[in-house]
């Protein structure tokens, strides 16, 4: 009997479609019924899915996502397992079929097996095999494994056996689906407050349980923390092992098994553990979903090991303004490195986050945890001699902008009540990306709450002759010109503070979804084009100046000039990347700068700031934000673009669409925006400080968003907006928010410039 | 507009003989791109593919990206196959000298190092992607603009008229089918 490869690929790739190995095998036996060959051929296929190669696995793609393949797993050795007749099962141990490697906890083996008693499927952890020749290790591993069985809660993985197969010991547990916090935190960073604490206070459960029967688990972090699928519900897993492998681990090597960012300060000293230590685990699990990150990292684990014990981790605040000052002191109480300073029992940590979640939900009726009403100034980290910590800067705050507050409730999210103005580092500067951050903005916020003439900020959506009136009322209250020119000529135009939809609609999207699609668009630019939801209401606390035009090539050159700035294109030999390449014959006093890679326009910032330090009244350079981005450009409309949604209206504001011509057109061709700004939509596409995050949206802070972490996305980028000469109407979009690599030059993107605003009367 | 354009362009009107030309002008480029990056990078350096591709790409079509992007397909399939001969010529180059074939220094001006530290497995991969062709031109076609090319799953599926899922289990499917014939099977 032969076959057709054809039909050996179909069933391939539908047997591909299951996640079990046992599952798989039985698709394969029905669907190959009867001929051994294609049956063959297939199961061969299978089996070499799983195999590494050196070869093939270098384009970095995983052979088939939907098969969780555990991660950085080396070669597994299990020569312990029986040989077992099922197919497709790896062996057999005790009366267990092992189906397949799940992953590799630090000591031990996790495996998913069929239970063929009770014909239910488990999880198995066996000890490693180079510690399943300890005596020690493996009387403690049961033990443990013994008394964790006595821990039955629901946040608790339950364990349903220990036994012994001919001297290989395993524990039987539930066999979870779904993910571990630390793949939830790797897919989507800092989680939403209301998920903080649901995630915190069933944590704090199982650990309660667990804290009275004795056991103390030791080895809290996110990979231990499963989230079962659906529902998304805390199981606390590798209970009370790390104990058995610990003591082991220290007296042979005398180095600290698996990762200790999660230790306590005591665990890493080596000093007696006791259940408080679970808990300034849990602070330092907590902290990771505020912001996504450890707190206490490293590069090597001597160097973690001592930042526990010794250092403070960043704080919260700088990172994620969004979280809570009540949480943020619970985290730092939590984190205290005397475990008497900590909380004391893991219930009296569920009570009081199983209390905060209630008054989230009904705030009016619900006060905060009394024990949770801490003060500011007692949190470290946060510098109390800044007036907007005190109650008078709050008020006053909450004065001037009490219309737009409302309009932001309106929109109905909690946090909202937690929004205050600018939580971010203030005497020092912070140093993001290379550009540095605003100090002037605590100077001119100041003045905003101190001066009760101040006017209201601007609410999109606005016409253009109240746009003039709001910079110039504005103008007039910060004692700055509406407009200025810098001393290399570049001209800026005010922009006021204020709010307005950021975004597209779901309607919009899904029309320009549709569109694309029919037009037979690239999967990536549908990407993008998908990337601008949801609508939000964005507020932005400060104002700001922006290039009234994109950069010249003038002004670039005198930044070459004056530094001998290698640009990205040249240091990396593309000759045709020049940007001199797309300098046409005429004035380059109107010719907008491109082919300069993020690099290249960060660069370019950092020199004006150099030169800035001679024009003392401004405030510092650098390029906007996304969100600053889209204000100036909608410039208070609510259409896709300033000329409304029709696109034929399009071209009285901006250049697009040429596909004959060479380059961009000079600036200034077209109509300005009611805030005076030319060619936002169009010619060159500009460069923005962001990182590109297709998600960000859904969670970014509502208050000056900055998406300015490192991303863990393979393949993301600096966000460039607007798009340029030469492209499609939908690239030109307030909202679209194309991206690319920050060291690429193109020929269509250049970039235009902020500058804060520094008051320039006492 | 320059040649590499026009031949897209005359693709895109049904030209086939057009495809001819194509792979040499991109063949030429990228040897010359490759060869022109190893000299500005300090030794022992690597060249990733994608970006030896993306950066003839759009020196050779450029401007004229939005006219042709229709053609992009045909753009990285000449792409893809030219950079499997460069890497071909390649192994073969460092086998012959391995095995003494030659005595002088031989600068590989086109030396990827990223897939010739297994020369001979490089080999078999090549005559293993030539039978593949022959019984399954879309999985091998797959495996040329990923492995060779170096686009991601995700861009060869789109410049193949296939979704991400789609070029996913084309991959995997064509990923195992080498193997086996990689190992004797």
């Amino acid at each position: 009997m032969s076959f057709k490869p054809i039909d050996a690929k179909s069933v391939f790739l539908q047997a591909l479609e299951f996640t079990s190995t046992a599952e798989r095998v039985t698709f394969v036996d029905r669907a190959c019924a009867g001929n051994s060959q294609l049956r063959a051929r297939v199961m061969l296929l299978l089996q070499n899915v799983e195999v590494p190669d050196s070869l093939l696995d270098q384009t970095g793609s995983q052979p088939d996502p939907t098969h969780v393949v555990a991660e950085g797993m080396p070669a597994v050795s299990l020569e312990f397992l029986k040989p077992c007749e099922t197919p497709g099962s790896l062996g057999r141990l005790g009366s267990y079929t092992i189906l397949e490697v799940i992953g590799r906890g630090g000591m031990g083996i996790v495996l998913r097996a069929m239970d063929s008693k009770l014909n239910r499927v488990v999880a198995i952890k066996v000890l490693a095999t180079e510690y399943a020749g300890n005596p020690q290790a493996r009387k403690r591993f049961l033990r443990e494994a013994q008394a964790a069985a006595a821990v039955s809660h629901d946040h608790v993985v339950t364990i349903h056996a220990v036994d012994d197969d001919e001297n290989v010991p395993f524990i039987v547990m539930e066999c979870i689906v779904g993910q571990s916090l630390q793949q939830k935190i790797d897919a989507t960073g800092a989680l939403r407050l209301k998920e903080i604490l649901r995630i915190g206070m069933q944590i704090a459960a199982g650990l309660a349980a667990a804290h009275q029967q004795g056991l103390v688990h030791r080895d809290i972090k996110p990979a231990n923390i499963l989230l079962e699928n659906g529902i998304e519900r805390v199981k606390i897993t590798d209970f009370g092992l790390a104990r058995a492998t610990d003591d082991v681990g220290m007296t042979q090597s005398g180095q600290i098994a698996g990762t200790p960012q999660y230790m306590s300060p005591e665990q890493a000293m080596g000093q007696p553990v006791d259940p408080r230590s679970d808990l300034f685990s849990l602070g330092s699990v907590l902290y990771t979903l505020c912001t996504g990150r450890p707190a206490f990292r490293a590069d090597s684990t001597i160097a973690v090991l001592r930042r526990v014990c010794d250092d403070t981790p960043r704080p919260i605040a700088e990172i994620n303004p969004e979280v809570p000052d009540w949480l943020i002191a619970m985290i730092n109480r939590l984190l205290s490195k005397q475990s008497q300073d900590r909380y004391q029992t893991a219930q009296e940590v569920f009570e009081l986050f199983s209390q905060s979640l209630a008054h989230l939900a009904q705030p009016n009726l619900v006060p905060l945890p009394g024990s949770m009403n801490v003060t500011p100034s007692s949190s470290p980290g946060r510098k109390s001699a800044s007036p907007r910590e005190t109650n008078a800067g709050r008020s006053h705050w909450t004065l001037v902008g009490v219309g737009f507050f409302c309009a932001v409730i309106v929109v109905g999210i909690a946090v909202v009540q937690w929004l205050r103005p600018q939580a971010r580092a203030t005497s020092d500067e912070t140093r993001v990306n290379g550009a540095a951050r605003l100090t002037s903005e605590e100077q001119g916020e100041k003045r905003l709450v101190t001066e009760a003439a101040a006017p209201l900020p601007t609410r999109a959506p606005f016409d253009a002759v109240q746009a003039r009136n709001h910079q110039e009322a504005w103008a007039k209250h910060l004692g700055v010109p509406v407009e200025w020119t810098n001393n290399i000529g570049m001209r800026f135009r005010l922009i006021p503070p204020g709010q307005f939809q950021m975004g597209s609609s779901a309607a919009e999207l899904a029309a320009l979804k549709e569109e694309l699609q029919k037009a037979g668009t690239a999967e990536f630019d549908l990407f993008v084009s998908q990337s601008s939801g949801p609508r939000h209401r964005v507020a932005l606390s400060q104002p700001f100046y922006i290039g009234q035009y994109e950069v010249t090539v003038t002004q670039y050159r005198q930044f070459l000039e004056e530094t001998g700035y290698q640009s990205s294109a040249s240091r990396a030999g593309a000759e045709r990347f020049r940007w001199q390449q797309f300098v046409t014959e005429g004035d380059q006093q109107k010719q907008p700068i491109c082919g300069v890679s993020w690099e290249d326009a960060e660069s370019y910032c950092q020199w004006l700031n150099t030169r800035a330090s001679k024009e003392p009244s401004r405030g510092l350079y650098s390029l906007p934000t996304e969100a600053q981005w889209e204000y100036a450009c909608r410039a208070g409309t609510e259409t896709l673009w300033v000329s409304g949604d029709d696109v034929e209206a399009l071209s009285e504001f901006a250049i697009f669409g040429q596909t004959n011509t060479f380059g961009p057109a000079q600036v200034g061709l077209r109509r300005e925006n009611s805030f005076g700004l030319f060619d936002m939509h169009g010619n060159v596409e500009e460069w923005c400080l962001d990182w590109h995050n297709h998600g960000y949206y859904a969670r970014s802070p509502l208050t000056d968003p900055l998406f300015n972490d490192p991303p863990s996305e393979k393949g993301s980028g600096k966000v460039a907006r607007g798009g340029a000469w030469n492209c499609k109407p939908w690239s030109l979009r307030s909202t679209t928010r194309n991206y690319d690599f920050p060291d690429k030059p193109t020929h269509a993107r250049g970039f235009r410039v902020v500058c804060q605003v520094a008051q320039a009367r006492r | 507009m320059n040649d590499v354009t026009q031949i897209l362009k005359a693709i895109r009107q049904g030209n086939s003989q057009a495809a001819d030309n194509l792979l040499p002008l991109v063949y030429d480029e990228l040897r010359r791109l490759a060869a022109q990056k190893l000299a500005h990078e300090p030794a022992g350096q690597t060249l990733q593919p994608t970006a030896l591709v993306h950066e003839a790409y759009l020196r050779l079509v450029g401007g004229d990206a939005e006219q042709v992007w229709d053609g992009r397909g045909h753009f990285f399939a000449a792409a893809a196959e030219s950079m499997r001969r460069i890497l071909i010529e390649n192994a073969r180059r460092k086998l012959r000298i391995r095995h003494g074939g030659e005595f002088e220094r031989v600068e590989l001006a086109e030396e990827l190092v990223q897939a010739s530290d297994q020369p001979e497995r490089l080999l078999e991969l090549d005559a293993a992607l030539t039978r593949l062709a022959e019984e399954d031109a879309t999985a091998a076609e797959i495996v040329k603009l990923h492995f060779f090319a170096g686009l991601s799953l995700e861009e060869a599926g789109a410049l193949m008229g296939m979704s991400r899922a789609t070029a996913y289990r084309q991959w995997s499917y064509a990923r195992s089918w080498l193997k086996c014939a990689i190992e004797g099977d």
